[in-house]
């Protein structure tokens, strides 16, 4: 009954009804963002599910303890993922993850624990590869855009940056693995 | 293009899906949010003692001259004569001086007649 209820209310309700301590509430918030932030966090930092697991925890730590931090008068989603992105930023810099991430591929394939990898996973593996190449901050945005499906509006309220640095790292981007990633045709199909 | 957004998107999409994030962290998040209301409960429950500290016999003396004092500024505002007949400062003082010499004309009066009655 209760389940029913909450899952219509807006994302910006759900934080005031966890402000008065709202244990539904908070249930309810977490399971509509805790897969895409956890995959966010697991692409943004190495590609460590360890790491991807304190990051969301420390997230939603940071919206109960202080859900008065919220305006709102914005999207939830675009405060959470500015959130999300700069916990990313200040890790980058404590830890120097940046340089990191190309001479130490072992948290990568540490999330493959499954036994089955398919040709799926191996162009996903490609593909993050190539993307961690061109940087941490073509990898946020096309993250932000192709996975999360935010507007180009959107990644401009959460990473403050202009639209037209996003449409060019997007362009980029998209650029860089046609090129590198060809093998794979029927990614490209009709382009 | 949109051939290749929409490719993008769906692999992203299934690799997203292979991956879950621990199944502890919500049970972990939850008891931070019970401990939470817990501290909301006592600080609730310090105001309660507060209010039962107010209406007890406990600290009597203090709370009574505390109220007096409250009670006369309360009756006597410092300021309203002011507020009141929009009167400055210094119309308050000359009224204060007409008083003061109308009661001097008045005790010098009564003096006078003192003086006037013959024994």
């Amino acid at each position: 009954m209760f389940k029913k209820r909450y899952s219509k209310i807006k994302d910006e309700r759900l934080v005031n009804l966890i402000a008065t301590g709202d244990q539904q509430a908070f249930s309810e918030l977490y399971a509509r963002y805790k897969d895409r932030l956890y995959y966010y966090f697991l692409r943004m930092l190495n590609h460590c599910p360890d790491t991807a697991n304190d990051f969301l925890q420390d997230l939603f730590m940071k919206v109960i303890q202080h859900p008065e931090y919220f305006d709102p008068s914005k999207k939830f989603s675009t405060w959470i993922f500015t959130i999300a992105s700069n916990m990313c930023k200040n890790e980058y810099r404590r830890l120097e993850v940046r340089s990191r991430a190309h001479s130490d591929p072992a948290c990568f394939n540490s999330d493959d624990s499954r036994k089955e990898i398919d040709e799926q996973d191996l162009l996903v593996k490609q593909l993050f590869i190539e993307l961690d190449k061109l940087g941490n901050d073509h990898r946020e945005v096309f993250l932000l855009y192709y996975r999360e499906g935010f507007t180009v509006k959107e990644i401009e309220q959460i990473l403050d940056i202009a639209s037209g640095t996003i449409k060019s790292r997007l362009h980029y981007a998209r650029k860089h693995l046609q090129q590198k990633l060809s093998k794979h045709q029927y990614l490209f199909l009709n382009d | 293009m949109k051939n290749f957004d929409q490719n993008i998107s769906q692999l992203l999409n299934n690799d997203a899906r292979k991956h879950q994030p621990n199944s502890q962290i919500e049970s972990r998040l939850h008891q931070t949010m019970l401990a939470k209301g817990c501290e909301r409960k006592a600080t609730q429950n310090s105001m309660l003692d507060f209010f039962t500290m107010l209406f007890s016999t406990r600290f009597l003396a203090p709370k009574l001259a505390f109220g007096f004092i409250c009670l006369i500024l309360w009756c006597f505002p410092p300021g309203k004569l002011n507020k009141s007949n929009n009167l400055t400062l210094a119309d308050s003082i000359n009224n204060f001086h007409n008083e003061t010499v109308d009661s001097a004309k008045i005790y010098s009066t009564a003096e006078d007649s003192i003086c006037s009655i013959q024994f």
